[in-house]
């Protein structure tokens, strides 16, 4: 089966019907985490292949992994409640994460390479933004986490995740780190994904001043050095 | 790419400067993944230079064959050493460059008998390499040379010469020096801890009473030697009321013996020395000059590394002059700003260095370009220990590296991300932490 796993509160209550209807032709179920909602919206509901959920506590962007009920072959794609996909991106995504299987990568779109001795400073890494191309496959310490595509033995539980609210995408890099599954952002042109615009995102608020112990944590995927020498020949090929 | 190369590179010698060595082996393995024969030449030519270090250091052909099969030409721009070459399994080891290297060519032969027998090495440009040939030849071809080849070398730098060198099984038990003027000023205490040393304790001790500054005291303490180290310790104690004699409560290391004996000093510098190496008579002279005039809260000296035959030893870059980080001397409020030494089998004086340079900074902390000290390189030091190597082939061992890299990590990082705990879990799984044990004072009967 073709999973997609989204997370969204209120004040985008709106805003996910543009995402839904981009990812619901493309695969069999969506799961939606409706953080801090008190009911759920009607128009979710008539969604036939829409999963949506009220939880017991506000998980923020850890919403997206709340639910890990997968087979083990399972795609599963964790998308973020403010992009549009592609009519071709479950496609495209699969085809690379099959290509990458050999190495057991997990892909995505949105790749960081942070510096070899980050100290939580934003401007110390090398982004490899979703919305800009890229020409050609790179191997990276950490992916967005809105734009991953994995199979359903990579996909993280929630008891790994929880409290990682803000840093999601660290958490989840060090999950697949400890699992020895590289990190592969894949080639694409420019604006094939778009991003809606927002008010406030989770980065804005919360990755430009990084706690010590999200830095600590960052410390165990980040840098050049933490590469994995074969995947990166491997992608230079 | 290329570009990113170019940057990754530089970027990589930050690492490197900084020791975090294992980090930057690692970069270096990723840049090379990433190479290709497009890379301009000034790239190629700074890739070339850092796979010789990270071949040198690792001693392994993994990086040669990983750049062999990306980026084949350049190999061609790798010079090494005919005795490091030879052990090249990954491709016929003539891919190398061909270019003639006076530093890989010292490094190869400088112990070779018949090479320094009959070859004109006085034409080489660098003095001090042919100085110490000429050492290493009195010392295989001509014995009776070689106080004067010591002494043309010695001179260079204003040293005291020696009156007479006889050879044994260790030369540096045959070394006598010429006598000095006498120097006082402020007291110097002198650490020296001791280890089945009986067969060199003694030079070491006397090089140390022999010295032209006076004011001195030494603790020395043993650690739980096995041999007559204690009892060495003993008699010279009982000979000179400057030396005062300690024992481990149980074995624990030389750092720990260090922090151990720090609160127990009385002079307002104090400096460390090895059981099985040789201090010039003006040693301690030089270094509380160096460091008065200087400014200095912390003095360092150079050293040249003898093996037992008299041959001065050359490293991989052609040099046998080399700083000398056991010859550290500080004002005793340094131990007030930098941690006390780490409990670690070997290296905490490398990482006290680097902490010294970090917290009181480079203006406060000098090198003095003189060897001073005349170091055994022999099988009895840790430096030769199966498993924990730091060869004159630029190989260090993984352990030491390890142990390097997370004392980096913490000196750049901080202590908030890199706790104490942290460093002593990478010493504990490296094998190489050593458990505090205290020292008691053994007194002259």
């Amino acid at each position: 089966m073709k999973i997609a796993c989204l997370c969204t509160y209120p004040a985008r209550s709106e805003t996910i019907y543009p995402v839904i209807d981009s990812m619901i032709n493309q695969v069999d179920r969506i799961y939606v985490c409706l953080n801090e909602f008190s009911e759920i919206p009607k128009k979710l509901k008539r969604y036939r292949n829409v999963v949506p959920y009220i939880p017991e506590c506000d998980y923020r962007d850890v919403g997206k992994f709340v639910r890990s009920d997968f087979s083990d072959e399972d795609y599963i794609f964790y998308i973020d409640d403010d992009i549009v996909y592609p009519v071709d991106y479950v496609e495209k995504m699969i085809h690379w994460l099959d290509k990458y299987s050999s190495v057991d990568a997990v892909v995505g779109l949105h790749g960081v390479i942070y510096s070899d001795v980050f100290l939580g400073s934003v401007a110390n890494r090398k982004v490899f933004s979703f919305t800009k191309a890229l020409s050609e496959a790179r191997e990276v310490n950490q992916l967005g986490t809105g734009t991953v595509c994995c199979r359903g033995y990579q996909a993280a539980p929630l008891s790994f995740m929880d409290g990682s609210q803000k840093f999601v995408d660290v958490r989840f890099a060090r999950f697949c780190k400890g699992n020895s599954w590289p990190m592969v952002c894949v080639s694409r042109e420019a604006g094939w994904l778009v991003e809606m615009e927002n008010d406030e995102t989770i980065f804005n608020s919360f990755t430009k001043v990084w706690p010590s112990s999200v830095i600590k944590e960052t410390q165990s995927i980040a840098g050049y050095s933490k590469l994995n020498v074969n995947v990166s020949s491997l992608l230079a090929e | 790419m290329a570009q990113e190369l170019g940057f990754l590179l530089e970027y990589a010698n930050s690492i490197r400067n900084v020791q975090m060595t294992s980090t930057y082996v690692s970069m270096i393995f990723f840049a090379v993944s990433r190479a290709s024969d497009g890379l301009d030449q000034k790239v190629k030519a700074q890739l070339a230079q850092h796979v010789r270090n990270v071949f040198l250091v690792c001693q392994d052909d993994a990086i040669l064959e990983a750049l062999y099969k990306r980026c084949p030409s350049v190999i061609g721009m790798i010079s090494l050493p005919d005795k490091i070459k030879e052990k090249i399994r990954c491709f016929p080891s003539g891919l190398l460059s061909k270019r003639e290297n006076v530093n890989n060519l010292v490094f190869d032969k400088f112990d070779d008998r018949d090479w320094l027998a009959v070859e004109d090495y006085s034409s080489l440009e660098n003095w001090q390499q042919v100085a110490g040939l000429s050492i290493n030849h009195a010392a295989l071809c001509d014995p009776g040379s070689y106080p004067e080849k010591l002494n043309q070398f010695l001179s260079k730098f204003g040293l005291l010469g020696v009156s007479e060198v006889s050879f044994s099984d260790n030369v540096l038990k045959g070394v006598v020096f010429d006598k000095g003027t006498v120097v006082d000023g402020d007291k110097v205490s002198i650490i020296m801890s001791c280890y089945n040393a009986g067969e060199t304790v003694a030079y070491a001790l006397r090089s140390l009473l022999q010295q032209t500054y006076v004011n001195i005291e030494i603790l020395v303490c043993d650690d739980g030697s096995s041999d007559n180290s204690l009892a060495v310790l003993k008699e010279f104690s009982e000979q000179d009321s400057r030396v005062k004699v300690y024992e481990s409560r149980s074995n624990q290391g030389t750092y720990n013996i260090r922090n151990s004996l720090i609160p127990l000093c009385s002079g307002k510098y104090i400096t460390f020395h090895d059981s099985d190496d040789l201090a010039h008579p003006q040693r301690i002279e030089m270094q509380v000059r160096h460091m008065e005039d200087g400014d200095y809260l912390v003095s360092s000296c150079k050293w040249v590394r003898f093996d037992k035959k008299g041959n001065a030893v050359f490293f991989v870059d052609g040099q046998m002059i080399r700083f000398c980080v056991v010859s550290t001397m500080v004002e005793r409020s340094v131990f007030s700003v930098v941690p006390k030494f780490r409990e670690s089998l070997v290296a905490a004086d490398t990482e006290f260095h680097e902490s010294c340079l970090y917290l009181l900074g480079h203006s406060k902390v000098g090198v003095l370009d003189v060897p001073l000290i005349f170091g055994l390189w022999g099988d009895g030091s840790l430096t030769k220990a199966p498993g924990l190597t730091a060869e004159n082939s630029g190989f260090v061992a993984e352990r030491r590296r390890e142990y390097s890299e997370v004392a980096a990590r913490q000196r750049v990082l901080g202590s908030e991300l890199i706790a104490d705990s942290d460093v002593v879990e990478v010493l504990k799984s490296q094998g190489i932490h050593r458990e505090f044990s205290g020292v008691t004072e053994v007194l002259a009967v």
